[in-house]
């Protein structure tokens, strides 16, 4: 016979995290499945063991971390940003992005105590991360000031972008790189991303302010929020035209041909 | 009893009881982690770079844990009881680091900027205090 068990809300997981079944973050409901024959197993997990499952495990094994888009620019999320999804993993971030951290546990946020990133509030109310120093910075979970405590840490890398990337929706729902000229014809739509690069073309991590611009301006018409790093824009006139975007303290310009409808 | 006897006999009690109470020999630090751009972590010092943390295993005791003399992580199977790491206190000083205790025995060390900073171990269950350096260093110094 088996028994199942819900558990709603999320036991205190400060010292130990539990071999639990499936872990759904969003609603922040875990939901543990025994059997029976497994109850024992499972009260092995409540002893100290981190199961296999989303997030990045912390460095000393208690916590997992999960890195989220506090803001719509940022180009790690640009398709599940409105999910409220996760990462699995913790990516590299540009220096001066916004971004933020979360872990499994629920007593306190992640918190940095170094002076290279900075706590600030997004407008959504959430606590997020300023990177103010190109290089790592650690990261802990279940930080508790006025005691002392904590329960895991991790790292993060903080990097320069070196340039600005262009990419184009491509047949099959993937972000293609744009390397050159875009062909496009009067009245067609075009998807467009942008995103910080690093040293090796890499896309970085974090929310930058974004700015788009159409040159001449009649040539564009853009659609979506143009502070946001994925847009739709039409071109409205044919002939040499261009769309320049400015991510932090880079830009990058990005030359389109339009002709006309063949009649 | 006269009263000079009752306080001669405190005395020796106390002096006694004293005596009972064993001093911190050595600290065993035990790096748990590898930080991103590590350095050293033993119980002579710790050095780290600043923006990163390590978690720490630090035992005290009241013997010598090995044969490689006092203050070292070099004991190993030889090694003596530690003190009940739930009676071990450590505490900090320094602007240039963060502790964070984990669970008995267990610790994290943040660099917080570039500086100094020292730890303190002491105990319930035994006399003095042992003092572990900590350097943190500037990360533009990391390879």
């Amino acid at each position: 016979m088996d028994l199942q068990v819900e558990i709603v809300p999320p036991p205190q997981m400060h010292d130990a995290a539990p071999c639990n079944g499936e872990m759904i973050r969003d609603d922040r409901v875990m939901s543990f499945s025994y059997s029976i024959p497994l109850l024992a197993f499972a009260a092995l997990g409540f002893a100290g063991c981190l199961p296999d499952g989303p997030g990045e495990k912390g460095e000393l094994g208690n916590d997992r971390f999960f890195y989220e888009c506090a803001l719509p620019e940022d180009a790690a999320c640009d398709d599940e940003f409105n999910s409220g999804a996760a990462l699995l993993d913790i990516p590299s971030v540009a220096l001066g992005s916004t971004f933020a951290i979360d872990t499994e546990n629920y007593d306190s946020d992640a918190f940095s105590p170094t002076d290279r990133l900075r706590e600030v509030q997004v407008s959504s109310g959430a606590v997020a991360f300023e990177a103010l120093q190109e290089g790592q910075a650690v990261i802990m979970s279940g930080v508790t000031s006025d005691a002392g405590e904590a329960s895991d840490l991790t790292h993060i890398v903080v990097v320069a972008p070196s340039a600005v990337g262009f990419f184009r929706r491509g047949t099959e729902d993937e972000w293609v790189p744009l390397a050159t000229d875009v062909d496009a014809q009067v009245g067609e739509v075009i998807e467009l991303r942008v995103a910080p690069l690093d040293g090796g073309g890499g896309v970085l991590a974090g929310a930058l302010p974004i700015t788009w611009s159409g040159e001449p301006d009649e040539a564009f018409m853009i659609f979506d929020d143009a502070s946001d790093n994925v847009i739709e824009v039409r071109a409205d006139v044919a002939g040499a035209a261009s769309i320049t975007v400015t991510v932090g303290e880079l830009s990058g310009t990005l030359g389109f041909a339009v002709q006309e409808v063949a009649q | 009893m006269s009263r000079a006897r009752f306080a001669l006999l405190g005395l020796l009690v106390a002096a006694l009881g004293s005596g009972c109470t064993p001093d911190i020999e050595a600290v065993t630090v035990t790096p748990l982690t590898t930080p991103p751009l590590a350095l050293r972590a033993d119980a002579d010092g710790i050095e780290i770079f600043d923006g990163t943390g390590v978690g720490l295993e630090i035992f005290a005791y009241t013997e010598d844990p090995g044969p490689q003399g006092e203050n070292t992580q070099t004991c190993e199977d030889d090694c003596g009881d530690p003190i009940d790491p739930e009676e071990v206190d450590i505490t900090f000083s320094g602007e240039a680091i963060d502790v964070y205790r984990v669970d008995d025995g267990i610790y994290i060390v943040a660099g917080v900027k570039p500086g100094e900073g020292t730890l303190f171990v002491t105990s319930s269950e035994a006399h003095g205090t042992i003092q572990i350096p900590v350097t943190v260093v500037p990360q533009s110094e990391a390879d």
